[in-house]
Formats: C-alpha cells, sequence, structure tokens
C-alpha cells in the first residue's frame, strides 16, 4: 500500500506502531490484531515505524479488511542530503533547540510551546531545511561544540559528535512523516517512543485527540537495553567508571528516551495502561494520573474454551514456554529447569514456542546451552506455532520472563484449561493469585516463582505435575478468573466507548 | 562596659600625649629622669589599659586574667599607642563580633540528604571484599530505586566474585529497573565466559587429543567461573562443577605437574563433596609447590566436613589469613578456648 496525500478522506483511527504489528509476532500484535478486527464499524490506517528497510521482514499477520492503508517509514536509514553546501544556520532555531535540550536534561513542568512547534514540529519551516541546517550549518556545528565543551571534554568528540547526529536523525524524520500522514479523527499510540512522539507531533498539528496505550513501559524496556549496550566495567586500574557507569552521550540516549515519554504523556489522553503497577510507574514518568485508564487485557473466549475438550485424562508430562526467543523472556533458566526437573521426572519435556528471528544470536546461545546440558531429547525449539494447537498438549505454561506486562498468553492457557507457572513481574502475580479479594477466594491458578530461579520453579513443576488433585484445582481457578474478569469483548466495549467519545465516528 | 571603653580611649589619648612629649623634648627635667618618667607614665598607662580592656574582651577571652592580660601589657607597652589602637579597633571587635562559624541553625535541621551510595566504587586501593560489603547495604535498605541502581552501576568497579553476589542479590529487588539492570549485568558476564567457552571448545576440538592443555586448562578455570555466577545453592552448579572437573582432570592427565589446577580442582571436588579426593588434591597442589597457607583454609573447611573439629583450629591457625577479614574472623572463632565457645 502506498502513503495517501494529506488530502485524502479523513479515517476513522490511525494506529502508530514501532516494531511490532504486523511485521513482527508477539502480544501487542496479536492485541492490535484483536482490536481492529473486533471494531469493525471503524477505518483504520496504519503508521509502521521500523529501523530500517534492509532488515523489515515480511508481513506476519492479515490485515483486517477495515484497514484502509498502511504506512512504513524506516527512521535509521541514512538521511539523503543532496546539498552539501555549507550553511549559515538559523540562530532562533538552535536558541529554541538549546531550550528544548535545556528540558531534556531537567525535564520540569509542561514542554514550553515555542519549541515544541520550532523545533519538535519544524512549523514554519521549508520542508528539509532543518535537516540541511543540523546537518550542515556552523549553528549546528557550534551548538554542538558547545555542549561538549560543557558536559563532556574529557569524552571522544568523534563519539560525541556522531551520538549526537544519530539521536537527531530520527527526530527530523519523524516531523517530515507526521506531514504526510492523512488526516485521522483519532491517532492512537500503542507505545511511547518514537510511535508516540508521532503522536504527540500530529496532535499538535492537526488537533485531533491522541489515545496512549502502553502494554509494557517503553522507556523502562529502552533504558535497560541502553544500560545493557553501554555500561562498562572499569578496565585498569588508572579508568575511572563515569558515575552513571556509561559516557555523557550514551546516557543522552536514556535521557531522550525519557524526554519522549514525557511529551508523549503531555499530550495523550487517555493515558491507557493495562494494570495498575504500571500507571503508578507512568506517574513516575510524567504521566498525569487523571488521564490514566486501566484496561486489562482479554482472551476471546469462544476459540479457547473448546480446547479444554481436547486435553487428555493425564497431564502431559510437557512444560510449555509460549513467547519469542529473546533474552528478556529468559529462556535459559526454563532450559535450566528442565534440566533439573528431568533427573527426577525422567519422562519431562520442555517445549520453546515462538519465532527465533527477532535475536538469532540469542537462540543460538539457548540451543548450545541445550546441548552443553545434554538436554536434547527433553528440550524441543518448536518456533512458531498456532497457540490453539499446543495449549492442549501441554501440562503446564511456563513464563520465566524477567519483565513483562500483562501476558495474553496466562489468559489464553487459562481459558483452554492450562495452569501457568510465572514469574513474578508485571501482572502475573494477579493473574495467578487473584487481584482483590473476591478474585483470590477462586484459587491459585498456577504458582509465581522468583525471577533466575530455576531450582524454584522446577520444583513448582514438580508438585502440579506429580499431584493431580492440585493441577485440577489451578485449572479450574484459571478458567472461573477468566471467565469471570478477562473477557475480549470488555476489552472491545472499552476501547469502542473510548473511540466514539475522543470523535473517532 | 561604657567606662571600659571611655577608660580605654583616656588611656589612648593620654598615651599619644606622653610619646608626643618624648619626641618634641616637652619636659623640663634632664634627659634620663623624663625618660623615666615618662616610661613610668607609659607602662601605667599600658597597665590600666590591659586592665580595661581585660572588661571588654568576651568572657572566655578573660581568664585567666593573668595570661589574657599579658599579651595586651607586652603589645601595648613595646608598640606605643599603635599597640592600644590596634586591640582596640581591631582585636577586641573582632573577638567580640566574630564571623558565625556554623551554619545557621536552618540548616541543621535540614541537612542535604544524600543518596546512597553517593559515588561509584574506584579505589582499587580498598579490597574488592570491603567494597561489596559497603555497597551490600544501600542495595538492601535504600528506599529510593536510583540509589540502588547506582550501587548496580558502582559494582562495575568490583571484580567478578564479588560483583555477583550483590547482582544476585538484587534480582530480587521489588522494582523492576533494578532488577533488569541486574539481569543485564549478570547476563553479560555469562555471556562472555559462555563466549570463551564455546571459542576453547572448538579450539579443542582441532588440536590432537595430546596436546589439549592449555584448552582443557583454560575450560577448567571458565566453567568453574561460570559455576560461580550462579545461584550457590542451585542445581546447575554442581553441574558446572562437574564440566569443570572433567576438563581439569584432562589438562592434569596431560601434564601433571600443573599445581595451581590441582589446587583448582580440590576446590571443584570440595564443592561436590568429594572430600577425600579434594584432600588429595590439595596435597599434590602443596607438593607442586602451591604456598600451603592458600591451601590450609581449605582443609579446614574438609575438617570440619568430616566433623574433626580439633582439626579446624590447627589448620586455621596455620593458614595465617592476613587481610583476608571473612577467614579471621572465623580464625578468631576456632582459637578461642573450648569452653569459651558458644553453644549452637
Amino acid at each position: 500500500m502506498t502513503p495517501s496525500p494529506p488530502d485524502t478522506p479523513v479515517r476513522d483511527i490511525t494506529l502508530l506502531l514501532e516494531g511490532t504489528y504486523p511485521f513482527v509476532r508477539g502480544g501487542v500484535s496479536g492485541w492490535v490484531q484483536q482490536l481492529i478486527e473486533g471494531l469493525p464499524e471503524f477505518s483504520f490506517s496504519l503508521v509502521y515505524l521500523g529501523a530500517q528497510r534492509a532488515s523489515q521482514g515480511e508481513m506476519r499477520y492479515m490485515l483486517p479488511s477495515n484497514v484502509r492503508e498502511l504506512q512504513c517509514h524506516y527512521l535509521m536509514d541514512g538521511a539523503e542530503l543532496r546539498d552539501l553546501r555549507e550553511r549559515p544556520g538559523d540562530s532562533d532555531y538552535f536558541a529554541q533547540s538549546a531550550c528544548m535540550h535545556g528540558w531534556f536534561r531537567n525535564p520540569e513542568g509542561e514542554p514550553d510551546p515555542a519549541w515544541l512547534n520550532r523545533v519538535v514540529l519544524q512549523e514554519s519551516q521549508k520542508p528539509g531545511e532543518p535537516a540541511k541546517d543540523f546537518f550542515r550549518s556552523k549553528a549546528a556545528w557550534q551548538q554542538i561544540s558547545d555542549s561538549y565543551n560543557r558536559y563532556c571534554p574529557n569524552a571522544s568528540f568523534q563519539a560525541y559528535f556522531w551520538s549526537v547526529r544519530n539521536m537527531h536523525t530520527p527526530l527530523l524524520k519523524l516531523a517530515a512523516i507526521a506531514r504526510t500522514i492523512a488526516p485521522s479523527r483519532v491517532y492512537h499510540s500503542v507505545s511511547t517512543g518514537y510511535a508516540g512522539l508521532l503522536g504527540a507531533m500530529l496532535r499538535q498539528r492537526t488537533g485531533s485527540p491522541l489515545i496512549l496505550s502502553e502494554h509494557g513501559i517503553y522507556t523502562k524496556e529502552r533504558k535497560i537495553e541502553l544500560q545493557s549496550m553501554f555500561l562498562r566495567e572499569q578496565e585498569g586500574w588508572f579508568t575511572p567508571v563515569p558515575d552513571l557507569g556509561m559516557a555523557h552521550h550514551d546516557q543522552a540516549w536514556v535521557r531522550l528516551f525519557e524526554g519522549i515519554g514525557r511529551l508523549v504523556y503531555h499530550a495523550a489522553d487517555p493515558i491507557i495502561t493495562l494494570f495498575e503497577k504500571n500507571g503508578d510507574r507512568q506517574v513516575r514518568d510524567g504521566a498525569s494520573r487523571a488521564r490514566i485508564r486501566i484496561i486489562p487485557n482479554g482472551v476471546d473466549l469462544a476459540c479457547f474454551a473448546p480446547l479444554r475438550a481436547h486435553r487428555t485424562e493425564q497431564i502431559p508430562r510437557v512444560l510449555g514456554l509460549i513467547g519469542r526467543i529473546v533474552p528478556i523472556k529468559d529462556i535459559k533458566t526454563f532450559i535450566r529447569a528442565i534440566g533439573v526437573l528431568s533427573a527426577r521426572l525422567p519422562d519431562v519435556e520442555g517445549w520453546l514456542i515462538g519465532p527465533e528471528e527477532e535475536d538469532p544470536g540469542y537462540a543460538e546461545e539457548c540451543r548450545a546451552l541445550v546441548q552443553s546440558l545434554a538436554l536434547q531429547e527433553r528440550v524441543r525449539f518448536k518456533g512458531f506455532q498456532k497457540v490453539e494447537d499446543m495449549l492442549p498438549q501441554l501440562g503446564l505454561l511456563v513464563l520465566t520472563s524477567i519483565s513483562e506486562a500483562f501476558p495474553l498468553v496466562i489468559l489464553e492457557s487459562f481459558a483452554s484449561g492450562l495452569p501457568v507457572l510465572a514469574t513474578d513481574v508485571g501482572a502475573c502475580r494477579e493473574l495467578i493469585d487473584g487481584k482483590d479479594l473476591d478474585d483470590r477466594a477462586l484459587g491459585r491458578a498456577g504458582d509465581v516463582l522468583p525471577i533466575v530461579d530455576h531450582d524454584a520453579l522446577a520444583r513448582a513443576a514438580h508438585t502440579l505435575l506429580t499431584d493431580p488433585a492440585r493441577w485440577s484445582a489451578a485449572q479450574q481457578a484459571g478458567i472461573e478468573r477468566v471467565e469471570r474478569y478477562y473477557q475480549q469483548s470488555r476489552v472491545i466495549d472499552s476501547y469502542r466507548d473510548i473511540y466514539q467519545r475522543t470523535g473517532a465516528s | 562596659m561604657t567606662l571600659s571603653w571611655l577608660l580605654c580611649a583616656g588611656l589612648l589619648l593620654l598615651d599619644a600625649l606622653l610619646l608626643d612629649a618624648w619626641l618634641t623634648g616637652f619636659t623640663p627635667l634632664p634627659l634620663l629622669q623624663s625618660a623615666l618618667v615618662l616610661v613610668g607614665a607609659h607602662a601605667g598607662a599600658c597597665l590600666l589599659f590591659s586592665l580595661a580592656l581585660l572588661r571588654l574582651l568576651p568572657p572566655p577571652y578573660r581568664n585567666p586574667a593573668v595570661l589574657s592580660g599579658l599579651p595586651v601589657l607586652g603589645i601595648t607597652f613595646f608598640i606605643p599607642v599603635l599597640g592600644m589602637l590596634g586591640w582596640l579597633a581591631c582585636v577586641v571587635p573582632a573577638l567580640r563580633h566574630p564571623r558565625p562559624v556554623q551554619p545557621p541553625l536552618d540548616d541543621w535541621l535540614h541537612p542535604p540528604v544524600h543518596g546512597l551510595p553517593v559515588r561509584p566504587a574506584g579505589l582499587r586501593a580498598m579490597g574488592g571484599m570491603q567494597r561489596a560489603g559497603e555497597l551490600a547495604g544501600p542495595l538492601r535498605h535504600a528506599a529510593n530505586p536510583n540509589s540502588r541502581i547506582a550501587v548496580l552501576i558502582a559494582t562495575l568497579s568490583l571484580e567478578d566474585q564479588y560483583s555477583v553476589p550483590l547482582l544476585r542479590l538484587a534480582l530480587k529487588d521489588p522494582e523492576d529497573d533494578v532488577r533488569l539492570l541486574a539481569y543485564a549485568l549478570l547476563n553479560r558476564k555469562e555471556k562472555a565466559i559462555e563466549a570463551r567457552i564455546r571459542d576453547l571448545g572448538q579450539q579443542l576440538a582441532r588440536v590432537p587429543s595430546d596436546q589439549g592443555f592449555l584448552q582443557h586448562k583454560a575450560l577448567a578455570h571458565n566453567y568453574w567461573a561460570f559455576a560461580h555466577l550462579g545461584d550457590p545453592q542451585g542445581s546447575a552448579r554442581l553441574l558446572l562443577c562437574t564440566r569443570a572437573r572433567e576438563h581439569g582432570q584432562a589438562a592434569l592427565r596431560l601434564c601433571p605437574g600443573d599445581g595451581g589446577l590441582q589446587w583448582l580442582l580440590g576446590r571443584i571436588l570440595l564443592v561436590q563433596l568429594q572430600l577425600d579426593d579434594a584432600a588429595e588434591a590439595f596435597e599434590q597442589a602443596r607438593q607442586r609447590g602451591i604456598d600451603p597457607r592458600q591451601i590450609q583454609p581449605f582443609l579446614a573447611e574438609i575438617a570440619f566436613l568430616r566433623r574433626r573439629y580439633a582439626d579446624v583450629r590447627g589448620q586455621l591457625t596455620q593458614a595465617k589469613p592476613g587481610g583476608r577479614l571473612r577467614l579471621i574472623k572465623l580464625s578468631i572463632y576456632w582459637e578461642r578456648p573450648a569452653d569459651d565457645a558458644i553453644p549452637t
């Protein structure tokens, strides 16, 4: 599909998606698909933001018929600058830009509309001019040099310079993208980050409301990713570790995403989150509590309830982990747990059900671990499979994640009559143990475990797999919980209501 | 008080007149006599000035009176006029109105609260164990998650043996950010060791079986380091120790004279509770030149596990723990007389 010019008829809802639907499988992508399919009365336009066109895979989902268009943009593809002449640069623009940098360093209070319009939205500027100014002007060079001398004169200038450039390139692109997006009654971003920032820009430009639905906390996930990349051990006796463990220009990336998060929270209303703890975190990160609304995930019971009839009489000695094979899911703890458990239940199997393409290196490490623990007969890499086909074959669903929000797969397991063992992250505890007294009275639908503790996981799995009465009680608790609290129809109704109230139809 | 001021001022004036008389020769007496009269009058004025000035000094400077008065008398006597002027114009006001040394009361009531830790660990001069101990407190008790994150960042300057227990502790933190960072740092260490193990495994596959000493030795050390990244009580540790032992033994078959490797093997076997084999490995290590003081603490542990408590004391006495704090404590405990021991 090709981008539409800005004067095409207005769409009801433009969904802003970064690194997810429809090109990457996962919980958020599944949720987007359900949302679009569940609201056929609205027309959707999709804007997908990816990193590089070259690394983009094929579409993983069939777009529903109410999706009118899909635009794809790639933020890390090099900026094409044909005009390489030196320029003086607009000193007023760079003065506003300095104010914006000051706010990003110390984000107190509301963002100033002056720099928001001038620098972020690039209003009253000819298209492409800010990019030319940033890449080729003396004023830009002066601003970068001044900042370097002021904040990190002992660091490598080369590293600083390229960090600054790499940080600004996607922002300049986003401002250009915002001009190409067709008008829409409502903009809806599924994360903060670049997609959220695009939403904030569109909100500012068009006045249409911006809805933000945050599943995980984007800023937090980005921060941990950056810390893993940039934190450095002390090298040698005379190399001091920087106060924040990383160089100033690396720390600036963290500040960038924190600042973007704040900008998006300022622009979005409502801010939808999946559970209360995430809402608290959003408030800490700059969101207004009055705008936060909690809408938990839900599951399509009509699809999963019939799977209960396909379960065998005996509890299958199979532990399944359904999810992408990526470090945040801590697949290695699952593999080690299977190793421990197999010493007591020799016929136990562990199935890793999920795509491996997102981090092939990690998948390879997991395979090497299976080999080094001699578990080739016990651990199977199933790749991507239809969840409905897998669930009846499992004895327990396992989630060893280090960080989760509100895993849809837990609800799907409950609905299909499968107890769950999950780490104590995100909303896992309230899903398994219950969120309030009434909910807790339904019983435990599995067990909650500490993270990175394969022994605890093996013990809990052994207890449930070898105690049919307990397993059945957990199964029943899960079924009742999901039927009472987590039906997909509730989620769809909530979003229908939000879309109608914000003027999408 | 006012009288003292007036008296001092009067005496200053008198001293000035006496000096003037001396300089202008305004006395009818012969020189010696006039000198005696003027000096005597000057001395008297100085004495009276000193006594009056003492009244002007703040109370802490008045006593003892003799010791306080002598400097005044000395200066005013030997530096006529200017001495008195200096005391009156400079010293007394300075002492009576000192610059406040302490901060205003408000600062005491609202002292700035520093986050913990206030700076990353960076001093190599300080022992790693001591730094790790310093950091464990804030990691457990600091209320602000950013302080606990600062602790994790501070572990970057520690060696793995000290940083890993802190990172493992942080995995149980209630805050997502702390847990995630600890996991990421542990994972990075684990990945680095895994990569070395993979690389060495590939090298080992390429060399003839009788020439793989270096690879086996390095693999034993890497598996041993890997075992220490995990939960000390965990089953995975035993599994990794088994791999470390296999490679250690393979290396020793190729080069039996490596004392360091025997010492490593002894420690691995001790973790696996193969006490006889561990003792034998430590003995081999000693025969091949490893300092017995390095071996004694492990022999003490073997004696403890065998319930030969009398031997524990002997081994620890010989171990000379030096600067190793925990070992010193342990040593002190075991070296106490038997009747002083705390029943457990």
